[in-house]
């Protein structure tokens, strides 16, 4: 029996949708070039009284949902995300709060760009490992900020996902191992105080994503002793349509092993929760015996790549939530003016 | 609620995140928000807490143009009594809702949202708000039966939903624990006896 897997999981994307086409119409650029360009249809938009909590707080109803265990065996709840509500006061005690957890557990909020929310998912396998508690929550969910304007406007979105992460012989999937690869590399960052983040434009590609999510997953196959061709399902961590294409061509994966996981076409980047989002919808329709590699990527810079095992309790197990698809065809349009009070960008009080 | 004070705001935290009522044990009236007596029962009031299952109907609803400081941005924005499944009828806004599709008996469930503006330096409040009832919805919530061994949390699965109230359904559910608890209770006694017995 493996020591550690996921005993639950939920994700959650808003309603609301903003077509690359229609930003791009408003800053007098070729909507079509861009989307085509980015491999990008269209974003999620929280709503106006949605933010980084009240989405991990869904993901994470979902994911008791889909566990079914009593939310007091939580010992630890970890969120990651680059959008935290507070810059001192932690999004975890809310979660807590929102779902019944005890008093007794282990929390905290955690940054790393892009990788918050894998970062609390190893956490929480090393936790569970060591029998310091009996299950672990790891939540990366974002609002993603994006300057007017600017080139990252097109893809940030909002979404997440939870992970409840034990070890009860009926989990759904285990972990066989997991791997980081980290450097100081300042592709992106945003200064304390400000609103908005900055990006080193293309220096984001080759020395910043490429390199992590490739050696990340390089060293996971080393350390597993397993190949691409090994994996049923590869899960990358997606700032656009394009990169996770191309690092998983790099890598030896076709496009049908990706497939499930690229939901970024049509949801955008959603930041810490991509790369859990898109293993939460390949865990929607993997079966069991089957194989995923996970690889996120956090700016600034690192990647961590994880083993995911599929169990039989999978089939039974994820019916009892909403599937991702579910989040993904319940969706509204709106326009530019709307999508900027969404965004707070314009102020009524 | 923009206007409460922090530690007001506090003290409602477990009732507004998660829909949390009392229960009358002497009458089996549901309660929410909590009230601090039975009218029913008045000084034989038995109060637990009770998780409501977070599913219900419109009742009545109004939409507000002219909204108070706080709740500027969201307006127009539809407030609603929401009748829950168990019986309270609650104040909420509804979100997610095409206005020209509103109605009364309109299927709802609840989400879990901010509440009002807090500006860029207040404290953020967070509460329930209820949505239409999307068609991918599994069930929901997860419910609690108050016993001997703790609070024990129930599932309402939306297949059975369908087939029954969640109201019966949750009776069924929490008669199954008690008479668990109370087979558990009398075997615990039995063994007791037994050991004196041995003794």
């Amino acid at each position: 029996m493996p020591e550690v897997g996921i005993l639950g999981y939920g994700g959650y994307i808003p309603k609301y949708r903003i077509r690359v086409e229609e930003i791009a119409r408003v800053w007098g650029k070729d909507g079509i070039a861009i989307s085509r360009g980015l491999s990008l249809e269209e974003k999620s938009v929280p709503g106006l009284d949605e933010d980084t909590t009240t989405i991990s707080v869904e993901a994470a109803r979902n994911a008791l949902k889909c566990a079914q265990i009593d939310s007091k065996r939580i010992g630890a709840i970890y969120v990651g995300s680059e959008s935290h509500v507070y810059a001192t006061k932690p999004t975890g005690t809310v979660v807590a709060e929102a779902i019944n957890a005890p008093n007794s557990i282990q929390c905290a909020d955690f940054s790393f760009a892009c990788k918050a929310g894998t970062a609390a998912m190893q956490v929480c396998i090393g936790l569970v490992k060591s029998h310091e508690v009996d299950i672990g929550l790891a939540i990366g969910s974002d609002t993603a900020q994006s300057k007017p304007g600017d080139a990252l406007e097109y893809a940030a979105a909002a979404g997440g996902a939870a992970f409840l992460i034990g070890s009860d012989d009926d989990m759904l999937a285990s972990f066989g191992g997991t791997f980081s690869y980290t450097s100081d590399t300042p592709d992106f960052w945003r200064r304390e105080g400000t609103d908005f983040p900055e990006h080193g434009s293309r220096f984001t590609g080759k020395p910043a994503y490429f390199r992590h999510v490739e050696q990340a997953a390089l060293g996971l196959f080393k350390k597993m002793n397993t190949k691409a061709d090994d994996y049923d399902w590869g899960v990358f961590h997606s700032p656009n349509g394009k990169f996770p294409r191309r690092v998983a061509k790099t890598l030896g994966f076709n496009d049908d092993k990706i497939k499930p996981s690229l939901i970024v076409d049509y949801v955008g980047n959603t930041y810490a929760g991509s790369s859990p989002l898109g293993l939460a919808a390949t865990l929607d329709i993997a079966k069991p015996g089957h194989k995923i590699l996970v690889v996120s990527y956090g700016s600034g810079a690192g990647s961590d790549a994880f083993h995911v095992e599929v169990m039989k309790s999978i089939t039974e197990k994820r019916k009892r939530k909403p599937m991702v698809q579910d989040y993904m065809d319940d969706k509204v349009y709106i326009d530019y003016a709307q999508y900027a009070k969404h965004r707070r960008t314009i102020k009524v009080e | 609620m923009s206007d409460q004070s922090v530690p007001m705001l506090w003290r409602r935290i477990k009732n507004v995140y998660n829909l949390v009522g009392r229960l009358c044990r002497t009458c089996g009236t549901k309660y929410f928000p909590p009230i601090p007596l039975c009218p029913k029962c008045r000084r034989k009031t038995d109060f637990t807490d009770y998780q409501l299952s977070g599913l219900g109907k419109i009742y009545s609803y109004t939409i507000i143009h002219d909204p108070p400081s706080g709740f500027k941005d969201l307006a127009p924005y539809v407030l609603a009594l929401v009748r829950l499944d168990e019986g309270p009828l609650v104040l909420s806004q509804i979100v997610e809702v095409d206005n020209d599709q509103l109605e009364i008996g309109m299927s709802v469930q609840v989400v879990f949202r901010r509440i009002g503006d807090a500006g860029r330096t207040g404290v953020l409040r967070y509460a329930y708000k209820f949505r239409p009832l999307p068609e991918y919805a599994t069930g929901h919530i997860i419910a609690s039966v108050e016993g001997e061994e703790g609070v024990m949390h129930l599932e309402v699965p939306m297949k059975e939903r369908k087939q029954r109230s969640v109201r019966k359904t949750l009776e069924a559910a929490g008669s199954r624990v008690r008479r668990r608890l109370r087979r558990k209770k009398k075997q615990e006694e039995e063994n007791q006896k037994e050991n004196k017995a041995s003794k």
